[in-house]
């Protein structure tokens, strides 16, 4: 079963943007403290699901403590990275919906206009059709990559958060 | 208001606990409230990214020590730490001394002397 304290635990290692021998410091000491904490609490007569609480709350919340082991440099790190990530979401979306766009252009185009390959094709009309096109493939690429780019530049703030504290 | 007073002073309030012996992250935090009579209440997990700067600028050492079923980070100060204190101190003594002339009670009309 998953206690108060663990459920704690693993919401702050996913919260930690720090590197991974940074990580496993912070949760050992932070699960320390909340151990001893707890058997505090139980000492002073509280039942054990009482004395965990009493000992995560004490502790603070993930947020803030995740926040507190960031740098200031960290924390300005990590706060370009997430404008980043969210400029690279936007406009992946944006260009992601020109590709239904272009496709219905380059369809509607092919029908009335002569064959764009072939004797007497006439390409110029629908090159813009098709520029929409690449870009909505753009905006797909975009998305695919979202997961990567994200990790990336979390990882990239970790170690600026580290070299910052060197 | 309270709570940013105190983190003003957290390095002192630190390194004058660890003056006494090594302690590990708790027993700083439970020496801090026993000493200031609970008037020193901080976020707990707030306490050790403190701790790990102050080891960082080289005023603090610490170690792993082992107890059942997990780890523990000791912390202990260094003669750079003992020499810091020493002078933050004096420093804090003097800040004290100031406030004290200006907003004591003795300053503040229709308090008895």
């Amino acid at each position: 079963m998953t206690g108060p304290v663990e459920e704690y635990l693993r919401q702050l290692r996913a919260s930690l943007r720090t590197r991974p021998e940074e990580t496993s410091r912070i949760l050992a000491e932070a699960e320390d403290h909340l151990r001893e904490s707890v058997a505090a609490g139980r000492a002073a007569g509280l039942t054990e699901t009482e004395a965990a609480e009493a000992a995560v709350s004490s502790f603070g919340t993930v947020r803030a403590v995740a926040r507190a082991h960031q740098t200031p440099r960290g924390q300005a790190a990590a706060a370009l990275g997430s404008l980043v990530i969210a400029i690279w979401l936007l406009a992946g979306t944006l260009l992601a919906w020109c590709l239904p766009v272009g496709l219905v252009m380059v369809v509607m185009i092919a029908a009335t206009r002569p064959p764009i390959w072939g004797p007497g094709r006439d390409p110029s009309p629908s090159q813009p059709a098709y520029l929409i096109v690449a870009c909505g493939l753009l905006g797909l690429a975009m998305l695919g990559s979202y997961p990567r780019v994200r990790r990336f530049l979390r990882r990239s703030a970790a170690v600026t958060v580290d070299d910052d504290r060197r | 208001m309270e709570r940013e007073r105190l983190k003003g002073n957290l390095d002192l309030l630190l390194l004058s606990v660890l003056a006494a012996r090594p302690a590990h992250g708790y027993a700083v935090i439970t020496a801090l409230r026993e000493r200031s009579a609970g008037a020193f209440d901080l976020g707990e997990g707030t306490v050790y990214p403190a701790l790990h700067r102050l080891e960082a600028a080289g005023l603090l050492d610490s170690d792993w020590a082992d107890v059942p079923g997990r780890r523990r980070r000791v912390y202990a100060l260094t003669s750079k730490g003992a020499a810091a204190l020493t002078a933050e101190q004096a420093r804090w003594r003097r800040f004290a001394a100031g406030m004290q002339a200006v907003v004591g009670m003795q300053a503040v009309a229709g308090w008895p002397a």
